[in-house]
């Protein structure tokens, strides 16, 4: 099968070699076979499947891309329907779905209201510091958030901090410093749960992100307790709230009507005072959240101009590639 | 993309893509240029949408010492 092969008045020895050997034609740019005075246009010259052998047809075809696609995102939806049963599982375990409020913060362009954070810290501080610790908090995270610097030194020399032994080696009491961390009510977990009968009341530092829709659960929370619908009882000791996974919460109502007086005249219902302390253990739980959102859209801005540098970059190293032909001669 | 000579992307490779130190001049003087821009727009955005909510518009700011 060496030398020249003649097919049908076409001539061309080097593309034959390749053609058999490979099952690919080269060509120019103009479409004519690579061998110098072969020239002829390569759609015309014999392929393998069709030219040399008996091909045995083509098996496991890749067909059209339509219905691939509707196969797949079947086998997909299916797959979610399967799961989605799981996951309305019993409303006593995972409480009462929270509505979605609106908060100040909803939004991409939407910083903290640092008025309510003030306002919520003075919730905190005279109904729920009681119980609830927040010792990841430090009274200068809050200078340029909710207080001045000033207000905040005077804020942190209210209390009292156990510090380092001194020079005879004793341990001394001294007012807290802004560097200080707000102070827990109890000494540990133990004095906590003895305290509230055997309950631990969590520390908040971070309670918008530890629960599952962290703001509108502890809102709906706080302003939730009701009696209990017929045929269900709480044990003494505990209270009903629907919001509460299984229901019954040792915590009672703390936030009620006129609990606490707001310096800028602000009328403390106690719907008022629980979104205001909401949004302060919002803010505590991410602090970062006004400068982050602020960062995010100047990079985003950013990360579009490179984008477009980038796209055109990438199609013009591809180009010539792309714009290549190949012609593929294969039989299976 | 591009359309004929002479168009934007023409234009711009001609003024600022011959040279690769004027090419590397534009893209430092560009991203200062640039993050000042943005930055400043960003921020009126900011703060038009946020109007009343920033730390000093807390009212009686201040006054908590006691």
């Amino acid at each position: 099968m060496a030398g020249r092969r003649v097919f049908g008045g076409i001539n061309c020895e080097g593309g034959m070699l390749l053609a058999r050997r490979f099952g690919v034609w080269k060509e120019r740019r103009d479409g004519t076979c690579f061998v110098q005075k072969c020239g002829l246009p390569t759609n015309l010259l014999p392929n393998r499947s069709h030219g040399f052998y008996q091909s045995s047809g083509k098996r496991n075809t890749w067909k059209s891309k339509g219905s691939n696609i509707v196969t797949f995102a079947g086998a997909g939806a299916m797959g979610l329907l399967g799961m989605a049963g799981s996951a309305y599982a019993d409303e006593a375990e995972h409480g009462l779905a929270a509505p979605s409020y609106p908060w100040a913060n909803d939004g991409w362009f939407a910083s903290y209201d640092h008025a309510a954070i003030r306002r919520g810290h003075q919730v905190y501080k005279e109904v729920c510091a009681a119980c609830h610790a927040m010792s990841l908090i430090a009274y200068r995270d809050l200078i340029g958030v909710a207080y001045t610097e000033l207000e905040v030194k005077a804020l942190a020399a209210e209390i009292e901090v156990e510090d380092g032994p001194n020079d005879d080696g004793e341990m001394f009491g001294r007012p807290g410093k802004p560097a200080d961390h707000l102070q827990p009510p109890y000494a540990n977990e133990q004095a906590a749960r003895s305290a509230n009968g055997g309950a631990y009341p969590p520390d908040l530092s971070l309670i918008c992100k530890a629960r599952h829709n962290g703001p509108n659960y502890v809102f709906a929370l706080l302003t939730g307790y009701r009696d209990a619908p017929a045929g269900i009882s709480v044990r003494q000791g505990l209270y009903y709230n629907p919001y509460f996974p299984g229901g019954a919460i040792a915590m009672p109502r703390v936030i009620n009507d006129g609990g606490v007086e707001f310096e800028d005249g602000t009328p403390a219902t106690s719907s008022q005072m629980a979104k205001d302390v909401t949004h302060y253990l919002a803010w505590a739980a991410e602090p970062e959240h006004d400068e982050r959102k602020l960062i995010g859209a100047k990079w985003i801005c950013g990360a579009l101009l490179c984008l477009y540098a980038m796209g055109y970059y990438k199609r013009w190293k591809w180009g010539p590639l792309k714009s290549r032909r190949i012609i593929w001669d294969v039989v299976n | 993309m591009e359309r004929a000579p002479g168009g934007l992307l023409d234009t711009t490779m001609r003024l600022l893509m011959r040279k690769n130190s004027v090419y590397i001049a534009f893209i430092f003087t560009g991203a200062i240029i640039g993050e000042r821009v943005v930055d400043y727009g960003i921020n009126k955005v900011w703060e038009r949408n946020n109007v009343g909510k920033r730390f000093e518009d807390i009212p009686k700011l201040g006054t908590r010492i006691e």
